[in-house]
């Protein structure tokens, strides 16, 4: 193996690791509340600016402030269901799928108006930092990115298998009736749901943020890349979206590494279109 | 055959209007409004099916790129039309075929993957399209004789809003209704579902085709930023969504104040009118998911069974 090909090996684990908790939080949503969240990107990275500006003004640390972004992503999430998806959860496929869309144009029309459309990025002494794995380089934050990647979703498996909000999560997936029923209360489980897929993405968007940039339209890029794992992985399936993540993230850097970084944009669309999961789903 | 009628009016109203209007300012805002009408109609179409598209932005870019290609080797741009709406029928033809089986989300994320899809490779094989350049026409439409281009706009509109109306009448009609309500159902009754789905998708993406090669020849530049613009995806929803879902002249209605509207926001916000769109489609789909077209009826309906309670009394 020459350096080149485990370089572009690296880049693909680590890009996967950012997709992964892009995608567990809007597999999640989907999975429980049966809704396509088109507004997902929208959302994370709407709490990735507040991550930029506290690190603008302030000084804050991008990394320390994942202890107020994070959470900060749950609350938006949960204003967001509070507010617009209850009210469409019976409501047909079509309305729901407008109404995300929706959200996500106003919430990237929000941060154009309020941010503009200049590009954003921070500046931290540890972003220069790299450890040499003898024939490739990997960033420090890049490991980073791994090693989060890999807890987020050990945590996350830890808490939709041992906690009590968890098992409910799980129960409410398969059958929301079956879980009304025993006593669960649906809606606050809901509630959880959509703000912890949303808390989820908002550690995503902080990484992204290290390791490039953010504008108001990065969003709309990170929503249809987790949508291409989803799909390849299988409607809700959260395991499979580690698998899923790992094709896009290594596929994208190959392409980019011996096509050029233009098509590689194209490959999140060529892996949906062929994906024989998306021909598996009937009905919606 | 009231509508018709009306479509008549219209037309007689629409062909003598430019006499009185003193700017071409007008004439240039109508033919847009002509333009969104007949992209949000032809949206809706296929939306009757239950099937959201989001890809009529891909097959208006598709239209602009097949007639801009071939008005550079010296066809006529009316040919052209022609030609950027077959071009756009066709791959709407080849996406339904590979995407058969898919329903409501899964379609959706599909031809959104497609649009994208179809941009890049338009930016990437800079060889024959420009690239992100684009590529400026020598001539705009009729030499820039406006009422010309008027003209053409308006039949572009009749022709779109003739065909749903027709479609409004036939049998086609009832077998989309029962699909977008229950295909099981469909299936058992004998309509032939992925047929029929198919068949008025390709349909449906003629229009945005041949639109978009109107377009670019309307202002004489194309560019991917322009062909593949997904505010017109996100203007033909709401406009269909806003107007009333399923009519005829609902996404028509749409098209026409939301136009008027973004036109008087472009002047007071630079940025971000956009949003105007997304509160729309919030607000529509909250409040009232019929559109206006669905709220009217339901006034109407209140008010005569209103007046019957009098008379009864």
């Amino acid at each position: 193996m020459d350096g080149f090909f485990v370089q572009i090996l690296v880049n693909g684990l680590v890009n996967s690791g950012i997709y992964i908790m892009v995608a567990l939080g809007l597999a999640l949503s989907v999975g429980v509340l049966g809704i396509l969240n088109i507004s997902h990107g929208n959302l994370l990275i709407f709490t990735t600016y507040l991550t930029y500006w506290f690190w603008r003004l302030w000084g804050l640390d991008p990394l320390i402030s994942l202890v107020i972004t994070v959470p900060t992503g749950f609350v938006l999430g949960a204003i967001v269901y509070r507010g617009v998806l209850k009210h469409v959860l019976d409501a047909p496929h079509i309305n729901q799928l407008i109404l995300t869309f929706g959200i996500a144009v106003v919430l990237s029309s929000l941060m154009e108006l309020f941010w503009s459309s200049n590009v954003r990025f921070v500046s931290t002494s540890y972003q220069a930092i790299s450890l040499s794995l003898g024939i490739a380089q990997i960033g420090s934050l890049s490991a980073a990115i791994l090693i989060v990647a890999f807890s987020v979703c050990l945590l996350l498996h830890l808490f939709l298998t041992k906690t009590n909000t968890g098992k409910s999560i799980r129960a409410v997936s398969q059958n929301p009736k079956g879980a009304a029923l025993v006593g669960i209360d649906v809606n606050r489980v809901y509630l959880v749901t959509f703000g912890v897929s949303i808390a989820l993405g908002s550690f995503a968007g902080v990484f992204w943020l290290l390791i490039g940039y953010i504008t108001p339209y990065v969003g709309d890029i990170l929503t249809l890349k987790a949508f291409c794992i989803i799909v390849v992985a299988g409607l809700g399936n959260l395991y499979g979206v580690i698998w899923a993540s790992l094709l896009l993230g290594l596929s994208e850097s190959f392409v980019k590494g011996y096509f050029g970084p233009g098509w590689a944009d194209a490959v999140f669309f060529a892996i949906i279109m062929f994906s024989p999961n998306l021909q598996i789903f009937q009905g919606g | 055959m009231r509508g018709i009628h009306i479509s008549i009016l219209f037309f007689v109203f629409f062909i003598v209007l430019p006499l009185f209007l003193s700017s071409t300012y007008y004439l240039d805002l109508l033919i847009v409004i002509f333009l969104y009408a007949s992209l949000a109609l032809s949206w809706d179409i296929l939306a009757r099916t239950g099937q959201i598209s989001f890809a009529h932005h891909a097959f208006f870019g598709i239209g602009a790129y097949v007639s801009v290609l071939l008005y550079l080797k010296g066809v006529n741009p009316l040919v052209g039309m022609v030609a950027g709406g077959f071009a756009s029928a066709m791959a709407a033809f080849l996406l339904g075929l590979a995407t058969l089986r898919l329903r409501g989300m899964y379609f959706a994320i599909a031809t959104l993957a497609f649009a994208g899809f179809i941009h890049i490779a338009v930016l990437q094989l800079s060889d024959y399209t420009g690239g992100a350049g684009g590529i400026t026409l020598d001539e705009p439409l009729f030499g820039g004789n406006i009422y010309a281009a008027y003209s053409l706009a308006l039949l572009i509109c009749l022709v779109t809003i003739t065909t749903s109306l027709l479609l409004e009448r036939s049998r086609l009609y009832y077998a989309m209704k029962v699909i977008a309500n229950n295909e099981t159902v469909a299936k058992t009754i004998g309509i032939n579902v992925t047929k029929t789905i198919l068949l008025i998708f390709t349909l449906s993406s003629i229009f945005p085709g041949v639109i978009g090669a109107y377009y670019v020849h309307y202002i004489a530049f194309v560019n991917p930023e322009i062909a593949f613009n997904v505010g017109i995806a996100l203007a033909v929803l709401a406009m269909g969504v806003f107007g009333g879902m399923g009519t005829t002249f609902g996404p028509v209605l749409g098209a026409a104040i939301l136009r008027i509207v973004e036109e008087q926001l472009r002047v007071t916000i630079t940025y971000g009118h956009m949003i105007v769109y997304g509160i729309i489609l919030i607000a529509v789909i909250l409040l009232f998911p019929t559109g206006l077209l669905g709220l009217w009826e339901k006034v109407r309906r209140r008010v005569s069974s209103s007046f019957e309670g009098i008379t009864q009394i």
